[in-house]
């Protein structure tokens, strides 16, 4: 589905919106308020689609100084969280790039994310190290300010070692059953020879225990899955420094594309692509070897300021939505 | 905003966990409606529970008199402790009939974040009647959050070559279908399954 508009008149709008409504949250803002219209009390997302051929119907409502409310198929859920292990989107906005090029943290909560999505059990293990690891920096604090003693620090110890190491162990099998498929989705949008490197390290209380004496003088714990990275590699080059704007983008479309592979694979679940100006700063041939590799049984939504992004050749895609201020139809 | 009086009332009973501002007026003018008999029934209950009702000296518990009514009973067996957290969590086990057993109420679990360390739960009273009375098991029944984990894990610590440590087993709910559950419940039922 191509979706067409010039700048500025809501393209990325739309597809926020649709990330709204199957997940719950925007992709550009954790602040559900900003999402409001600025003289308006609520807004309202309703989607309806089709998920393995049965009907399927959202509704996201958030009503400002409100709990926003998420329904599916006319029953209210708990939680957004609810929504999102039922119904999986992915989506490539240019913000994206700082998976690649930002700093580790982003990259962290990047595979967190994509842990909770493709193993539904362990999606809870990243806010659980962090709320250890969190008691555990208190505990440290506690002791230098002498309100406390060392006794207080072991048992958080303890917790930071065994979670930690779950997490470690859960990053590292993941980014492994991920590799191959992102080196082959690279390598088809032609960037050769990408890689990611994870391995993981058991956290042993015992490594903690040998360097509390610094970690006291910090009062943080320096050791940990919460400082570790995963590195992404074209050949030698790591690209967060070294990488062109372009090879950047190309292995955040190659994430995004060899997660929806394992998602579809693994759980069986065709997620709703949402790709906002991915052709934009790509060559033809680039262009031509994305549209080929996107997935044939999942819904794909590509924004574009002109329907001449797309190749000449391509076939004519699936829809054409047009888009102008306040409006968007079929073309 | 309605003259010291009342405004005192709402802020003591905005002081309650879970009551906020607008709980604590709603609660203020129902007292303010409600016959004089019935406001000072409230009043009276609250100062008996306080002046009556203390903390059972072997066990923590709540109670009328210095020891409470499971540590008095003879029949239970002092052989074998069960920690909880809070009072009701004990009266949540006793519900199940089937502890036979007496009780440690910590009085809270550790969170730093919160200010709870060793030294402000009844740790040490544990430690000591393990070393006095011949337990021969100790079965930690803290809650499955992450504080209950490392209170239990910090106790096991403690305990460990005085006596056996046991700790409540976490799983799926009887009667309940594996189509609802959670999948972190689900994934520790998988975790900790046994052998038939």
């Amino acid at each position: 589905m191509l979706v067409t508009g010039p700048n500025g008149v809501g393209k990325t709008n739309l597809l926020e919106a649709l990330h709204v409504g199957s997940q719950g949250f925007s992709p550009r803002t954790r602040v559900d308020g900003q999402l409001v219209r600025f003289d308006a009390p609520a807004a309202r997302v309703t989607l309806s689609g089709l998920e393995a051929d049965a009907p399927v119907e959202t509704q996201v409502t958030l009503t400002r100084g409100e709990p926003k409310r998420v329904s599916l198929n006319g029953a209210a859920l708990p939680s957004s969280e609810a929504l999102r292990s039922r119904l999986v989107a992915l989506v490539f906005v240019p913000d994206r790039l700082a998976v690649v090029k930002g700093g580790p943290l982003v990259r962290r909560a990047y595979f967190d994310r994509m842990l909770g999505r493709l193993r539904p059990a362990l999606a809870e293990l990243p806010s659980e190290y962090g709320q250890a690891l969190a008691q555990r920096n208190e505990a440290l604090r506690r002791v230098r300010a002498g309100a406390s003693s060392l006794e207080a620090v072991a048992p958080w110890t303890e917790r930071v070692a065994a979670l930690g190491t779950e997490l470690d162990a859960a990053r590292g099998s993941l980014v492994a059953t991920l590799e191959l498929r992102f080196a082959e989705r690279a390598d088809a949008l032609g960037l050769m020879g990408a890689a990611l490197a994870y391995t993981p390290e058991p956290l042993a209380a015992a490594a903690l225990e040998a360097r509390l004496d610094r970690d006291l003088a910090r009062g943080t714990t320096g050791l940990g899955p919460h400082l570790r990275d995963v590195g992404i590699s074209a050949g030698p080059r790591e690209l967060r420094s070294f990488g062109s704007q372009g090879e950047q983008r190309t292995a955040v479309l190659a994430l995004v594309l060899a997660e929806a592979d394992l998602l579809r694979a693994e759980r069986g679940t065709q997620p709703l692509l949402l790709l906002d100006d991915v052709l934009s700063e790509l060559d033809e041939g680039r262009r031509r070897a994305l549209l080929a590799a996107l997935p044939g049984g999942s819904q794909t939504i590509v924004t574009a300021t002109s329907p001449g992004a797309l190749p000449p050749g391509t076939g004519p895609p699936a829809g054409h939505v047009w888009v102008s201020p306040g409006e968007a139809r079929a073309a | 905003m309605f003259g010291p009086v009342v405004d005192n009332l709402v802020a003591q009973l905005s002081r309650l966990p879970g009551v906020g501002t607008r709980t604590a007026q709603r609660l203020a003018f129902h007292l303010l409606r409600v016959p004089k008999e019935e406001a000072l029934a409230l009043a009276d209950a609250i100062r008996e529970v306080k002046e009556r009702i203390g903390f059972c000296r072997e066990c923590g518990n709540l109670t009328e008199e210095e020891l409470c009514t499971v540590c008095r009973d003879t029949r239970r067996d002092r052989a074998v402790i069960c920690v909880v957290e809070q009072p009701a969590d004990l009266v949540s086990v006793e519900r199940t009939h089937a502890y036979r057993g007496v009780y440690h109420v910590l009085g809270g679990a550790l969170s730093p974040l919160d200010g709870v360390e060793p030294e402000h739960l009844r740790i040490d009273e544990l430690l000591q009647r393990v070393a006095r009375n011949g337990v021969e098991e100790v079965v930690l029944a803290t809650n499955p959050n992450m504080t209950g984990e490392a209170t239990a894990a910090y106790l096991a610590d403690r305990l460990r070559d005085r006596t056996r440590v046991t700790r409540l087993a976490s799983g799926l709910p009887v009667g309940g279908d594996l189509e609802y559950a959670d999948e972190v419940t689900l994934g520790r039922a998988l975790t900790g399954r046994r052998e038939m």
